[in-house]
């Protein structure tokens, strides 16, 4: 790499160190400017004035599940596409042949999900 | 290169650059609260500072002192980390997006830095349900998680579709493709007549739409509505750590503003640039205003973003859950695919007919243009005879 | 008994004879005695057939459970059932039924199998008197703790303050699994599990103190139990403590929106004990505020509406519209939500110089344009029609039988409305419509209430005309000549009008001293709520505050 940019590189890095440091400060900051008066109720968890009773690490509904199931199957195509898109400008015709098939093997899977009602949140 | 120059890149730019945004962030707060006031037929906070300016400023000193309240039950290790979470990926985003002369970090990957960390954020919104060890906390905190990773879908495949005119360009100027830098370069020309908005139009509705619904911003709050499950995930957060959050979610459409800006409305071009008489109106010649032109450009397009965030937020109904993961789902992925689609085979056979008649480029704006008109008309007469 | 084809006008007596024969003849041995209750009908039931009377009476056309009101006579209990008719035409309209037992054991048969509004209404009985009502599906305490011990409106009352309310205090509100459920679904296959989860009392949008223990499956709205009763303040039983004056200022704190309304419902029901006549100029000027509270009500439903579904801004649009009449109520009685201003027999005082030419015609005027604003904001609006549009469908039978008034029943297409069917004040010289829904889902409860402040203001043009031609004339006559002491003889009447959020009535028995000897009060957000448990139902989490904020319920009144 030209210094250029792995100088951009390690700006990089600062920046998100930076982001860390001051992210991290802020709360601890306030911990140590805020009062401190501990009391059963304020520990409690807020269920609109009832004390909870159920364990909330509970059931979820499985439909989450499938889409974060869906969300990464699509989202590995479209990284796929990402360096496909960025080197589109130097390729010739054939990129475009080969999205086009890309994308008609993706939009296939895509009608049979859709078929199959993964995407209804109804029952 | 020099020391200073080296330093300047490395480390103050950077710092510059996180400070410009923490600062703006307390603006778009006062903004909000102004324009929602006016919205409402209000006023607003106009008493602390002028204006109401140091309202803000006021509301974080508040938040700073007051009582920071952990509950027994919570998962300790994660409730602590998950503001943090929630708040350094949208922060550490920004380095990649160029304000102009201004920017931390001009990495070849530019776009897909922004994209990845925008997936961590999710993870910051789902622990602090989890953590929180409170059943509404848990359930906005799952149901944001949902709707973030569904509408990143349609947000990325957006991008690749104006990725793909900017990688053409790329190619014959020079530049990274994925570098927001090269995609305001490409955007170059008459005035806004040059900004990828229009010749993308199906991509920045797409992206727009996804923008707000990525911020859990209204009509898309719903996980964090407080008519539904009082404050959603962050319903046990007091203090900063809620604070945090606040800001996260400002920050976070800062950042999305900021990509739509470059994407899509020619970044920190003036929309002077290239009109004849207009052009008059630039100020490259002074020195001073050369370097500060651009940036004034590039924040008062990103006001108008906010703006159109608030305006949204105090105008709209919440939309239901179902019906916003079947927007993301069903309307927004399958658009912005067909746009991805369409958009190779325009752009591939601009590249080939490039020179004549009209440039590659002109081409596909063409092309695009009346693609777009031919869908519209499509689309009209089926409502029509429906 | 249905009506012959060839029905002619019947005199009223001859219609009760007709109705007093023909159950006579279907139930013999369990109709006693015919006497009246005001000006309807009353038999007295023998108290075990009172479920075959009422399904038989149900049959012939009464279909709605208006109260059902507990008396105690001292060595006994006298229940009173009120029933109307909706979707049919029965003559006499409105007919009472009473039934006898003996306090100690004061038990009868439930009336939930006939009419399903009778659930909530007995379960109040049962809390506040005592009464056990057998076949009952749930018979809990409704408004009171459970742990709660003595019936309050009995007359010999008294409570060990400090030992039940400290084990009232000391037993937490628990989460207890929801009756009846074992908490488990199937899905494809798989068993989930529900979750138990609370909404309420303290929770944005519940519209006040109400509690809904929910369960949930996923998304889903397994079950729902409305639990009431947080800001239950003893109305009925102050109501028998106070004089019928000193009554009035307590009536305002029922439906605290609707405070004027439920000034008439008082002094219109102490006006029929007494068969006192009011000056005309009175009925006008209750009408006038009667009707700019019903628009300010509305004015408060539709910004809470919007609020409750994500809209902040039309709530600030009609509450500030809002403030135009609570600054009209100010100037004519000083308070802006408690007002205090009917009285027996008359009003308070006089309306100001030029209130109508400098106040109300200015409103009249300004109004419609807000209404049309709000109108593009909420009504036009697509996020909003898709999620009003087709959800809680309520089928106009179900509301009927559950006992539901006002604009939830109206929207469901059932045009039903007092001021045109028991009219009071002037309302029969009165032009207004009544609007009526065709779906019964959210959208249609939100439009009828729309359209009836457009029919309010309709109303309102009408009242300032006929104050405009008799200013003159009738200025000064704010009061009927009313003793000193009033002191009604002994009886009992039922008088109704109609609140914005249905019919608001008053059962009140005299016993000719200064206090009423009975003070029941028929309370429409109380029976509107009854249905949600039903309705909430396999409805969405989302949905579930959409229909919850149509109901538009004070809870004021609901825990009376």
């Amino acid at each position: 790499m030209e210094p250029n940019e792995s100088i951009a590189w390690v700006a990089l890095g600062v920046a998100g160190a930076l982001a860390l440091i001051i992210a991290s400060a802020l709360p601890f900051i306030s911990s140590l400017l805020g009062p401190r008066r501990p009391s059963d109720v304020k520990l409690q968890s807020y269920e609109c004035g009832i004390t909870p009773e159920q364990e909330a690490m509970g059931p979820v509904s499985v439909r989450f599940g499938v889409t974060a199931m869906l969300f990464l199957l699509f989202d590995i195509e479209v990284v796929f596409l990402y360096p496909w898109a960025a080197a589109f400008g130097r390729m010739g015709l054939f990129a475009v042949f080969e999205a086009l098939v890309f994308l008609a093997i993706l939009a296939v899977g895509y009608l049979w999900v859709w078929k199959r009602g993964a995407f209804e949140w109804d029952k | 290169m020099g020391f200073w120059e080296g330093l300047w890149r490395m480390a103050l730019a950077p710092l510059v650059v996180l400070m410009v945004v923490l600062t703006t962030v307390p603006l778009w707060i006062w903004l909000e609260r102004r324009v929602c006031a006016r919205i409402q037929q209000r006023i607003g906070p106009n008493r602390v500072g002028v204006m109401g300016l140091l309202q803000p400023m006021a509301d974080a000193a508040k938040l700073i002192f007051k009582e920071d309240i952990t509950p027994a039950h919570v998962d300790r290790v994660v409730y602590l980390l998950a503001p943090i979470i929630a708040l350094v990926p949208s922060m550490a985003a920004l380095a990649v997006i160029p304000f102009g002369d201004l920017q931390a970090a001009d990495v070849n990957i530019g776009v897909l830095w922004i994209l990845a960390l925008s997936s961590l954020a999710v993870y910051g919104v789902v622990l602090a349900g989890w953590a929180s060890n409170n059943k509404w906390s848990m359930m906005g905190g799952i149901r944001s998680a949902a709707q973030m990773v569904s509408y990143e879908l349609g947000m990325s495949l957006a991008i690749i579709a104006v990725l793909l005119t900017t990688s053409v360009y790329a190619a014959s100027h020079g530049g990274h493709a994925l570098s927001l830098r090269t995609a305001v370069n490409s955007q170059q020309g008459v005035g806004p007549l040059a900004w990828n908005f229009i010749w993308h139009l199906p991509a920045f509705v797409v992206f727009i739409i996804a923008a707000v619904a990525e911020s859990n911003r209204a009509p898309f709050d719903l996980p964090e509505a407080e008519q539904e499950l009082v404050a959603g995930f962050h319903t046990e957060y007091s203090s900063f750590r809620f604070a945090m959050f606040y800001m996260g979610e400002y920050v976070h459409m800062t950042t999305l503003s900021a990509v739509c800006t470059c994407l899509f409305f020619g970044g920190w071009l003036s929309p002077f640039a290239g009109i004849p008489l207009l052009a008059r109106l630039n100020v490259s010649t002074v020195p001073v205003l050369m370097y500060l032109a651009p940036l004034f450009w590039f924040f008062l397009k990103v006001t108008l973003f906010i703006f159109l965030y608030i305006w949204l937020r105090w105008t709209l109904p919440r939309m239901r859950w179902d019906q916003l993961m079947a927007l993301g789902w069903v309307v927004l992925l399958p658009a912005a695919l067909v746009w991805v689609a369409v958009v190779t085979v325009l752009a591939g056979a601009g590249k080939v007919v490039d020179g004549f008649v009209f440039s590659g480029d002109g081409w596909f704006r063409l092309l695009s243009l009346l693609a777009v008109a031919a869908a519209y008309l499509i689309y009209r007469r089926r409502r029509g005879s429906s | 008994m249905s009506e012959t084809p060839t029905e002619q006008v019947q005199s009223p007596s001859a219609a009760v004879a007709q109705l007093d024969a023909s159950l006579r003849a279907a139930c013999p041995d369990d109709v006693l005695e015919l006497s009246s209750l005001g000006d309807s009908p009353a038999w007295t039931i023998v108290p075990a057939a009172i479920a075959r009377v009422g399904a038989r009476l149900r049959q012939a056309g009464y279909d709605h459970l208006e109260l059902v009101s507990t008396v105690d006579r001292g060595e006994q209990i006298e229940i009173v059932y009120l029933l109307d008719s909706m979707l049919h035409r029965t003559d006499p309209r409105r007919l009472a039924l009473r039934c006898v037992v003996p306090r100690e054991a004061a038990s009868l048969p439930t009336l939930c199998g006939v009419w399903r509004a009778a659930d909530w209404f007995e379960r109040e009985a049962f809390d506040l008197m005592g009464v056990t009502f057998t076949g009952h599906p749930d018979p809990r305490r409704i408004l009171l703790p459970d742990q709660w011990q003595g019936h309050p409106l009995r007359k010999d009352y008294e409570y060990d303050s400090d030992t039940m309310v400290q084990e009232i205090l000391d037993a937490e509100l628990n989460n207890d699994d929801l009756a009846g459920t074992d908490g488990h679904a199937e899905h494809d296959g798989m068993v989930t599990e529900d979750l138990a989860v609370n909404m309420g009392p303290q929770h944005p949008s519940t519209h006040g103190v109400l509690r809904l223990r929910l369960r949930l499956d996923g998304e889903y709205v397994r079950e729902c139990d409305p639990d009431i009763g947080f800001l239950h303040r003893a109305f009925e039983k102050l109501g028998e403590l106070k004089t019928f004056t000193n009554g009035i200022p307590l009536t305002d704190r029922w439906d605290y929106l609707n405070a004027m309304g439920n000034n008439m419902v008082h002094c219109q029901a102490v006006e029929a004990a007494m068969s006192l006549e009011v000056p005309e100029r009175v009925h006008w000027t209750r009408m006038l505020v009667l009707e700019l509270n019903r628009v300010a009500s509305h004015l408060v439903f539709i910004g809470t509406y919007g609020l409750d579904l994500g809209a902040g801004t039309p709530f600030l649009f009609t509450f500030r519209d809002r403030e135009r009449i609570l600054d009209m109520f100010e100037l004519l009685c000083g308070a802006r939500l408690t007002y205090n201003y009917l009285r027996i027999g008359g009003v308070a005082a006089d309306l100001p110089r030029n209130f109508i030419a400098d106040r109300v015609r200015p409103f009249l005027a300004y109004l419609p344009d807000r209404l049309a604003e709000i109108d593009q904001l909420l009504t036009g609006n697509q996020i909003f029609l898709e999620r009003t549009k087709g959800v809680g469908i309520w089928p106009a039978e179900l509301c009927v039988s559950y006992g539901l008034t006002g604009p939830l029943l109206r929207a469901s297409g059932v045009a039903r409305d007092v001021r045109r069917v028991y009219p009071y004040a002037r309302y029969d010289q009165c032009e207004f419509d009544i609007p009526v829904g065709e779906n019964g889902d959210c959208y249609d409860r939100y439009i009828v209430r729309v359209a009836e402040i457009r029919q309010s203001l309709r109303l309102l043009d009408q009242i300032c005309a006929w104050f405009e031609a008799n200013e003159e004339t009738t200025r000064g006559q704010i009061s009927a000549k009313v003793p000193r002491v009033i002191k009604p003889p002994a009886g009992e009447v039922y008088t109704c009008v109609e609140t914005p959020r249905g019919e608001l009535g008053l059962h009140l028995v005299c016993d000719g001293g200064e206090n009423p000897y009975r003070y029941k009060i028929r309370r429409p957000s109380f029976v509107n709520l009854g249905l949600f448990g039903e309705v909430a139902r396999d409805q969405k989490v989302a949905d579930l505050i959409a229909i919850l904020g149509t109901t538009d319920i004070v809870m004021g009144e609901v825990d009376g």
